[in-house]
């Protein structure tokens, strides 16, 4: 005996997580922030099925440019500006989609890039458990600004995770009400 | 006219002077649990036993049972050092019992017995916090008690087929340090059949 799957897909699971050495009660790095820089209108893609890395919108789809639009949206909400990777941006935000992984709060990642732009250096990450069908998206940001003060690293220091959006009766909007939501629990992401 | 009166006055006495080697029963388990630690809903399940009659007074026996008890907590944000995570949560709490128990039965009439049981043994828990197509859980095995009251009905003096009405309490070791929930207690309601093996 289970819960109808209608009503358990009502709404998607938003969980953030940061690093606690760069928002903490005496320091939070977010306020020392002034530019990001993103792609918008294509996302990462992490699965176990597909090889492509990138994922776009097909025709008549709306998913990919709407999210990662609002992506952008609420960091400019926040205060940053938006500008190209070579103007110099203090954080980086990554959209990426993990396809045909488990349960996404077993997902554990390598919490420093070699690169920062783009997904070319992402490291793909280690599922604990079994690998099933789900679709989870997940946004990052990444230390551009302290590279030097984190050991020639690219640390992330904020990452949400969105789910499931396979399942989800109306997946466009529940995942950009998710969106928000990552942002509403996150109110640390503010320029000072 | 007086030896038939007697014997008229003495059959009762004489079905009850012959009770049923045991009797099988088998009852709808409707549970109300004590604390909303995880689950605070009524529940409807199944109880089957045994008991093995050793006197007109005493009796002793097996039973199992088995509930589903589950709850809904609505969406809210849940904080916690490094991050918060906000969804709803359907809990689950699938719970089944084996108890060996010991009863003492009161003589009302022939056909209506009350009774009270005193019953110990294990009981395995599996929580399960289930949203949206995600789950986690965490199973434990435990000890349980419960005290009983109840009345069984025979349909017919010597009628193989009785009915049987009870109210029990229990208390279960059952607590989930995972979860933070404490042991569960809760009454719990039955009403079904009673098979004797006369």
């Amino acid at each position: 005996m289970e819960p109808d799957l209608g009503e358990l897909v009502q709404d998607m699971v938003v969980q953030t997580r940061y690093d606690q050495e760069s928002v903490s009660p005496t320091f939070n790095v977010f306020g020392t922030y002034d530019k990001f820089t993103m792609r918008i209108d294509t996302m990462g893609l992490v699965s176990t099925r597909y090889r492509d890395t990138l994922l776009v919108d097909g025709s008549g789809q709306d998913f990919v440019k709407s999210v990662t639009r609002r992506v952008r949206d609420k960091f400019l909400e926040a205060g940053y500006t938006r500008v190209t990777p070579q103007q110099n941006p203090d954080f980086a935000v990554n959209v990426i989609l993990l396809d045909n992984f488990s349960f996404f709060q077993a997902v554990n990642y390598a919490p420093f890039y070699s690169w920062y732009w783009g997904y070319y250096g992402y490291w793909f990450p280690y599922v604990t458990t079994y690998s099933a069908s789900y679709g989870t998206l997940v946004i990052e940001v990444v230390d551009i600004k302290n590279y030097a003060a984190n050991g020639n690293r690219y640390k992330v220091i904020w990452k949400a995770f969105i789910g499931d959006i396979y399942a989800s009766i109306d997946r466009n909007s529940k995942t950009l009400e998710a969106v928000n939501q990552a942002f509403a629990q996150s109110p640390y992401i503010q320029k000072d | 006219m007086r030896n038939f009166l007697m014997v008229l006055l003495l059959m009762p006495a004489a079905a009850l002077a012959q009770p049923a080697e045991g009797a099988f029963n088998l009852t709808l388990n409707i549970q109300q649990p004590l604390y909303k630690d995880f689950v605070g809903k009524s529940s409807a399940g199944m109880r089957v036993g045994y008991t093995r009659f050793s006197s007109e007074k005493f009796g002793w026996g097996i039973e199992a049972a088995y509930n589903t008890l589950n709850d809904y907590v609505p969406r809210q944000t849940y904080t916690y050092p490094g991050g918060a995570i906000t969804t709803d949560i359907f809990n689950y709490m699938y719970y089944f019992t084996l108890l060996a128990n010991a009863q003492y039965y009161f003589r009302a009439s022939d056909r209506l017995v009350p009774y009270v049981s005193l019953g110990a043994g294990l009981a395995v828990t599996r929580y399960t916090l289930y949203y949206n197509v995600y789950e986690e859980g965490d199973n434990n095995r435990s000890w349980v008690v419960r005290p009983e009251t109840g009345i069984i009905f025979r349909i017919r003096p010597y009628s193989a087929l009785g009915l049987k009405s009870a109210l029990s309490w229990e208390y279960a070791g059952n607590k989930s340090e995972a979860y933070d929930i404490k042991n569960f207690s809760a009454l719990a309601f039955q009403l079904g059949i009673v098979v004797f093996s006369d």
